[in-house]
């Protein structure tokens, strides 16, 4: 450890560790377009230029390392000029259209305008003219006037989903991104660059024009996309004659499971959610009288996306009225690769083994065909027509084909609606929170049962002192806000 | 069926030369082009393919440098290339005359572009038609050209 100081404050860092990460890690500001943390340092932006006692000019705070008695100035007049000329810089040929960005409320650039930018411009040249709008493939707009050349969408696609479709080409004030003539943007995880753009110049076509990013509200969740269980961050809000709505999906930090970023697949899942079933309200006694008081044998086949909450209720539930709980994984094996996609796609199938929950699909199938009543709460595999006489009592949260019988269907909330959380593959439990406030809101499944029986557990968190904890032998309040790692059940 | 590109036979043996010059592979990006430049007279999306895979450096690193270097061209040219040095002692002698004027005369055969200084400052203005230069341009010299290139 050695002692460094930042505009007169003293901090201990490890020898040799970066500044620039070692002044994000501490909160002080410091403005930067190139470096990312996932990317590595590259050196182009020149905008983290720090004043360095003992040094002859401002040096790029990204390519110092710590030493003792290193002391750094981030905020000195001659800074604060150094950083207005590099701005002035990236502005000549800048065509500075923020109301139509859809960048305009989370642009490095703009904000950095707004902090030291030269307001009056000094330059009577006209502006480079280049590409507006290329579509470069996999849902990516890119518009070559806004790019301020930081060069991370192309390090991405060369370091870490080595596609390299991305390169910066031309030169001097002709250099932009591009790819190549008929080779568009091809890899899974493709969108991610338009989170690392640090400005406007790579834009979601799925998100571009729909919404302006201050109108957002953001609840931090977990994309149900697959078992790996990504951190994202849920942007929606309610517009004026609409329901409240998701407009976007982004990737948060979390550097345990999906670092900076996740796959299109999970990022467009919003799609699915936001389409979510027609209100089919419930009727307590009658559920409860199919349900609770008929001795004949029942199945119930529970969808292993469900939170931990919910698959202990259901469990709690079927075992005081014996009835046979299953839960069958979704395994798609086209789906998974070595990062962040996971062949199993049910969000929460780790969980099942720690709730001791059946997700053997023989037995399940034995048991189905001599049963008189199948519940099946929100399962795909009994939305087909699954070959059973027994009636089928459907919970969903989304719309069918061939729904039949409406009055054996019950709506539910879906997980953007409430609390909970999931275990993902590697046994990491996360919580994640409810983002959206509509008509589904009410339904949760957990407050469906307990309507049905008054004695289970009245609230999440007297199921998870009560059942819970005890299942996965911790508590609710355990869990760190980036996951938590559990014991396996083999060695628990 | 799409063509393949092939290096001439002599191309091929200068190219194992070059390998053992460079101990990284990647300097031969710039050696490659100019002889798929040489070989087709432009570069064609084959002829960077054959680089990337005789390399084993991704095609946009191929393209990408060779994007940087004006000298390279991406599409069939035109029959004759003149190039109008357009740097200071040229500049001041006229060279956007010398410009306007091939613009003018000239038919869809020939393709007329500015380059940068040409180091033939003491003949200025000047320029280079396929190549060859012609110095101390004037109106007898500019039709002489013409004629040359049959316009």
């Amino acid at each position: 450890m050695v002692n460094i100081s930042v505009d007169n404050q003293k901090i201990e860092v490890e020898e040799n560790a970066l500044l620039i990460k070692v002044l994000q890690d501490n909160d002080v500001e410091i403005s930067h377009f190139c470096y990312h943390e996932a990317l590595g340092v590259d050196g182009n932006c020149r905008m983290c230029m720090v004043e360095i006692e003992g040094a002859k000019r401002p040096q790029i705070a990204c390519n110092t390392l710590c030493k003792e008695g290193l002391k750094v100035h981030t905020k000195s007049p001659n800074i604060l000029k150094v950083k207005q000329e590099i701005l002035e810089l990236e502005l000549i040929n800048h065509p500075v259209d923020c109301p139509v960005c859809d960048q305009a409320g989370e642009c490095s650039l703009q904000n950095y305008y707004m902090d030291f930018g030269l307001y009056g411009s000094r330059h009577s040249v006209e502006k480079t003219k280049k590409a507006k709008h290329v579509d470069l493939g996999s849902n990516v707009m890119l518009d070559q006037e806004r790019c301020v050349l930081c060069a991370r969408c192309t390090r991405f696609t060369q370091n870490i989903s080595k596609s390299n479709e991305l390169f910066i080409i031309g030169r001097g004030d002709q250099a932009r991104v591009s790819s190549a003539p008929n080779k568009p943007l091809n890899n899974p995880y493709a969108m991610n660059v338009i989170d690392l753009c640090p400005v406007g110049a790579l834009t979601s076509k799925d998100f571009r024009f729909q919404q302006r990013v201050w109108f957002l509200d953001s609840v931090e969740s977990i994309c149900h996309g697959c078992s790996k269980g990504c951190n994202i961050t849920i942007d929606h809000n309610t517009t004026k004659f609409d329901n409240d709505r998701i407009h976007r999906y982004r990737p948060r930090r979390n550097m345990a499971i999906n670092s900076y970023f996740m796959c299109d697949e999970g990022r467009l899942s919003f799609h699915k959610e936001n389409k979510k079933s027609r209100h089919f309200p419930f009727n307590a006694s009658t559920l409860r009288t199919l349900m609770c008081t008929d001795e004949s044998k029942k199945v119930m086949l529970a969808n292993a996306s469900l939170s931990v909450e919910n698959l202990s209720i259901l469990k709690l539930f079927c075992d005081k009225y014996s009835i046979e709980l299953f839960s069958l994984p979704i395994v798609d094996e086209t789906f998974g690769d070595d990062w962040l996609r996971n062949s199993v796609r049910s969000a929460n199938a780790s969980a099942l083994e720690f709730l001791e929950i059946s997700s053997s699909y023989e037995a399940f199938l034995k048991a189905a065909q001599t049963s008189k009543l199948l519940i099946n709460i929100n399962h795909p595999l009994l939305f087909e027509n699954i070959e059973s006489h027994a009636k089928i009592m459907h919970f969903t949260t989304h719309d069918f084909e061939d729904m039949g019988d409406m009055r054996n269907i019950v709506s539910f909330a879906s997980y953007s609606h409430e609390n909970g959380t999931l275990i993902n593959s590697d046994n990491i439990i996360q919580k994640f929170s409810k983002s959206l406030h509509n008509i589904h809101s009410e339904n949760t499944l957990h407050h469906i049962f307990t309507q049905i029986d008054n004695t289970l557990y009245k609230t999440q968190e007297t199921l998870w002192s009560g059942y819970i904890s005890k299942q996965l032998g911790l508590g609710f309040s355990d869990i760190q806000k980036m996951g938590t790692k559990l014991k396996g059940v083999n060695n628990a | 069926m799409r063509k393949i590109f092939e290096l001439s036979p002599q191309n091929l043996e200068k190219l194992s030369a070059l390998r053992k010059q460079y101990p990284e592979q990647k300097a031969i990006v710039l050696p490659l082009l100019w002889m798929v430049q040489n070989q087709l007279s432009y570069l064609s999306e084959e002829g960077m393919q054959f680089i990337a895979t005789e390399l084993d450096v991704p095609y946009m690193h191929v393209y990408s440098v060779a994007s940087f270097y004006t000298m390279f061209i991406f599409e069939q040219p035109k029959k004759h290339l003149i190039e109008v040095c357009r740097t200071l002692s040229c500049a001041l002698n006229g060279a956007d005359d010398v410009k306007a004027y091939f613009d003018d005369k000239c038919d869809d055969d020939v393709e007329v572009i500015e380059v940068e200084c040409l180091g033939a400052c003491g003949g200025a203005p000047m320029c280079a038609v396929d190549g060859k230069y012609k110095e101390s341009l004037d109106d007898a010299k500019l039709e002489a050209i013409l004629k040359e290139l049959k316009c």
